[in-house]
């Protein structure tokens, strides 16, 4: 395996990504000619594409003075078409410097059906968006936001459309938190701009799945990435499944619930249902195997946890188990879903035995093993602390291999002398009645009810 | 804009992390909308709440309960309602941005807990609707009754502090 840097044709697209991020952050009602140039020159890159004769239009219908909605969506599907293309290239780099995997394509789904109340909902989401645009990161204030909350409390109410909730939630909640915005020393309008266009295009339609299929086999859990913002958690279990038949496949489950601000990294995980996902957790925490009869599995390669579908087996030995398959060259790693591809989405599992850990010339944190050196992803805050720490003494682990500038390395796993370090894992569903989650649902019992 | 405002990593710890607190006394509070407010349980009932807050600028305060009945502890100065929100906004929010939500020019070392900061309350009970703050909690509440989802959730990749 050798080490991976960035791929070629990488820096100009990024050159165009900035062209449209510097609109957002001006604010698309305030563009000067420069930044209308800007703008020409990335649709020009579309010319002869399916989004070329709509970019063409959007660019010439933004330089009117014309804040269409669908031009913005077409700025969106612009961007997100360039980020798809990256995510192609890293994937397709990572396979050619060996780290092992056999990547599996899969089809765009069809379009899910729209529910009339919702679809309500998702055309202010959009309108509230091109507001957003309009005014531009940079001079978003309350009362920008401030109008779009009702709509974001009716989202957040339907299961359908949780994942379009949970996001507007996390960018409602970050752009109030960084009020007022123009004092802010770091303005991410990178990450902004990549929020809001996600948004536009899931404010589009609701979400449509590729093909599945069911499957049987012996599951072993690697680790968790816990992702998370003030009103939202959303775990997503890294495996692999050893099918009755075929090649080991990396699989993900996700489990994701409405949270409040004030939990901590304990209890998160208690606004998951027990009822729904007590075999999970305690296959996880206890590193047990599941044996799975028939559990749908999605081309994208996302399990969908069903409880009635799996049984706790015995002990996983994860480390072996990662050793020998992680990086095989026949274990399938599947696609993200045409709308999801996004240097972010990059996830690779690798397996790295032997590690160590060392500080570069620039201050880095970077993971070796057999001669392939990665980047530690200090931003994402494995297990709330110090990696330096805590990689000490660490014989092999697994992680995945993220994008975000430059390659980095996101721990899962870590082994010391048999000892697993993971995420999550002491994580527990119960409830108790004087933690702040028992608090708040024996207020909710008291309050909401009596209101309603 | 200078070069280095711009940050350009996509996915950051942008967000403040709350830190967590016990709740049984004040499940509630927040710094929005021009003010720190919050929701403190009745010693006595378990169905009724307080609902407290301070105007940020003017740091005119104000206490009632969740039927709008105002707080019998508000003669002579802020009641102990007001000041159980205040300590525990200092344990939630850190005391700098208690102080910036008030818009009281005080240094956040001195202040180690709310009682601190009602040394710097220059208003006065000033009658105002409650009903704001309250049904801010109750959407609060319902966070948690919000459904649980085991779709993949790609959205969620972005955030990674809360
Ligand atoms: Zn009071």
């Amino acid at each position: 395996m050798d080490s991976l840097g960035m791929p070629e044709g990488m820096a100009e697209v990024e050159g165009l990504i900035s062209k449209i991020d510097e609109c957002f952050s001006l604010g698309f009602s305030r563009l000067g000619s420069e930044q209308l140039e800007g703008l020409a020159s990335v649709a020009r890159v579309f010319s002869g594409t399916p989004l070329g004769e709509r970019m063409k239009d959007a660019v010439e219908g933004l330089a009117r003075a014309e804040f269409r909605e669908e031009h913005f969506v077409s700025l969106a599907a612009a961007r997100q078409s360039l980020q798809g293309a990256q995510y192609d290239a890293l994937l397709d780099q990572a396979a050619s410097k060996g780290v092992g995997f056999t990547r599996a394509a899969v089809n765009a789904p069809k379009k899910a059906e729209p529910i009339p109340e919702i679809a309500t909902w998702m055309e202010s989401s959009r309108q509230w968006l091109v507001e957003v645009a309009l005014a531009g990161f940079m001079q978003v204030e309350q009362e920008t936001v401030l109008p779009f909350v009702a709509t974001l409390e009716r989202l957040q109410q339907r299961e359908e459309a949780a994942r379009l909730a949970m996001l507007l939630s996390g960018v409602v909640h970050e752009l109030f938190d960084c009020m007022p915005i123009g004092n802010m020393v770091h303005v991410p309008i990178r990450r902004w701009s990549d929020l809001w266009a996600r948004a536009m295009i899931s404010a589009l339609d609701l979400p449509a799945y590729p093909e599945s299929e069911e499957v049987s086999g012996a599951l072993h859990l690697t680790g968790v990435d816990l992702r998370r913002h003030s009103h939202a958690m959303s775990a997503v279990f890294y495996g692999v499944l050893l099918p009755d038949d075929g090649a080991a496949r990396h699989v993900r489950l996700t489990a994701s619930g409405y949270k409040v601000d004030v939990l901590d990294d304990d209890e998160l995980w208690q606004v998951l249902d027990e009822t729904v996902f007590d075999a999970l957790i305690e296959a996880y925490t206890r590193a047990k195997t599941l044996n799975i009869k028939g559990m749908r599995l999605l081309g994208s390669g996302d399990l969908i946890w069903d409880s009635s579908r799996a049984k706790i087996a015995a002990k996983s030995d994860v480390m072996s188990v990662a050793a020998q398959h992680i990086n095989a060259p026949d274990t399938v790693l599947c696609d993200a879903m045409p709308l999801d591809r996004h240097p972010v989405q990059v996830a690779v599992p690798v397996y790295m035995g032997e590690c160590e850990v060392k500080t570069s010339d620039d201050g880095a944190l970077m993971l070796s093993s057999d001669g392939f050196s990665v980047e530690l992803d200090a931003e994402r805050g494995f297990m709330g602390g110090d990696l330096t720490k805590q990689f000490k003494g660490v014989d092999d682990c697994v992680g995945l291999l993220r994008y975000d500038g430059r390659w980095l390395f996101q721990p899962l796993v870590l082994s010391s002398k048999g000892k697993l370090t993971r995420q999550g894992q002491s994580a527990t569903l119960k409830i108790k009645s004087s933690s702040s989650i028992g608090i708040l649902k024996e207020r909710a019992s008291m309050l909401l009810r009596k209101k309603s | 804009m200078s070069e280095e405002q711009i940050s350009d990593r996509s996915v950051q710890q942008v967000q403040h992390e709350a830190m967590s607190r016990k709740l049984k006394k004040v499940p509630f509070v927040e710094i929005h909308g021009g003010r720190v407010a919050g929701v403190v349980s009745s010693g006595s009932s378990a169905e009724r709440v307080y609902v407290s807050f301070i105007d940020a600028g003017t740091t005119n305060y104000y206490c009632s309960t969740n039927n709008n009945r105002p707080c019998g502890g508000l003669r002579g100065g802020p009641c102990k309602h007001i000041k159980s929100m205040l300590d525990e906004a200092v344990i939630q929010y850190g005391a700098a941005k208690v102080l910036k939500g008030l818009k009281i020019e005080a240094d956040p070392a001195t202040i180690h807990r709310g009682s601190d900061i009602v040394r710097h309350l220059t208003g006065s009970k000033v009658k105002e609707e409650a009903s704001i703050v309250f049904s801010r909690f109750l959407s609060y509440l319902r966070q948690l009754e919000n459904p649980n989802s085991v779709m993949p959730s790609p959205e969620m990749t972005w955030f990674i502090v809360g």
